[in-house]
């Protein structure tokens, strides 16, 4: 059918498709950058709270778990937990949006986004928790006997 | 510390994808979301995630897939979680069955066209969403495959219907606006 419409002219059609002009009203801003805030600062509120309950399960191992290596394991831990509380407290609290004026706003919250982007989870909050762990777990499988004799 | 697969230009290379494919991106949440407030909110959140995802942009792919692959990610995740909209949202082989109102009409013009096309589009799942929208955007069967996941075989498989539907649906005749 020649009146048909051609795949090229399709596509044609899709590209050229008139744009919508952008408009973000400084009140806008405000909610955006008040609604990261919110969702970052429970966001946070819900990871210090696991992160308080696995230190205390960690420090409850001292008293359950006498043997040395799995002490030490334990202690590793707890030491990775108080880094990554000291860092939450450093770079992780999230700055609460003012009522500034719409320019001062904007960079506000793109400071924010630039620094918990900069915040990384991966080598601040992982690479802490790999020797604990990983020695506690090895506390089971070294024989205690033969680890004092080594020592 | 820092992260070993940082890029250190992502802030420049964020630039160069935002004004390379700024219009491309609006397209993108233009498809996948017909409401123009919640539109400018997806857009954003395009904009953001693509942001934060160049961070970790190794080159092992083109800005432009890599461009792509985000905001069709972050945008189906939106179709996803309004899951009421989710909920009527039908495949390739069946919006074929799906009749349209103005089906057969001469002269529909270029405005009209287009509006019934993104109708269409809107009613698609996101996989097959993402490849007729790559499709449209003129990328080829293997770039399509690198952003949607979807083999080079089955991009072409998909996209073969969409044509023959709006090849059917739409019949041009009307003025062309600009």
């Amino acid at each position: 059918m020649p009146d048909e419409l051609r795949p090229d002219e399709m596509q044609d059609l899709w590209r050229n498709q008139p744009r919508e002009p952008a408009r973000m009203p400084a009140d806008d801003v405000r909610r955006k950058a008040r609604q990261f805030e919110t969702t970052t600062r429970r966001g946070i509120r819900i990871v210090a709270v696991m992160m308080a309950c696995a230190a205390a399960g960690y420090a409850s191992f001292l008293y359950f778990f006498p043997g040395i290596v799995q002490r030490i394991g334990s202690s590793l831990t707890l030491a990775a937990y108080l880094y990554c509380a000291y860092q939450f407290r450093k770079r992780g609290p999230v700055r609460k949006v003012l009522a500034d004026p719409p320019a001062a706003t904007c960079a506000a919250y793109q400071a924010e986004l630039k620094r918990l982007r900069d915040f990384s989870l991966i080598s601040t909050l992982m690479v802490p928790f790999i020797p604990g762990p990983a020695v506690f777990m090895m506390g089971f499988l070294v024989p205690q006997q033969g680890l004092w004799n080594l020592v | 510390m820092a992260d070993p697969v940082r890029n250190a230009n992502a802030d420049q290379l964020y630039e160069e994808a935002a004004a390379t494919y700024g219009a491309a991106l609006e397209r993108v949440a233009r498809a996948y979301e017909a409401n123009p407030d919640r539109r400018q909110d997806l857009l954003q959140e395009i904009h953001m995630a693509l942001w934060r995802s160049l961070e970790h942009f190794a080159q092992r792919c083109s800005l432009r897939t890599w461009t792509y692959r985000v905001a069709h990610n972050v945008a189906a995740s939106h179709v996803v979680h309004r899951q009421r909209a989710y909920a009527g949202l039908v495949s390739l082989e069946e919006i074929e069955s799906i009749p349209d109102r103005q089906e057969g009409e001469l002269g529909v013009d270029r405005s009209t066209a287009l509006e019934r096309l993104l109708r269409l589009i809107q009613r698609l799942k996101p996989v097959d969403r993402q490849v007729i929208l790559s499709y449209l955007e003129g990328m080829d069967a293997a770039s399509i495959g690198g952003i949607t996941g979807v083999s080079p075989a089955n991009v072409a498989m998909k996209i073969h219907p969409i044509k023959s539907i709006v090849a059917r649906r739409f019949q041009k005749g009307g003025q062309h606006a600009g």
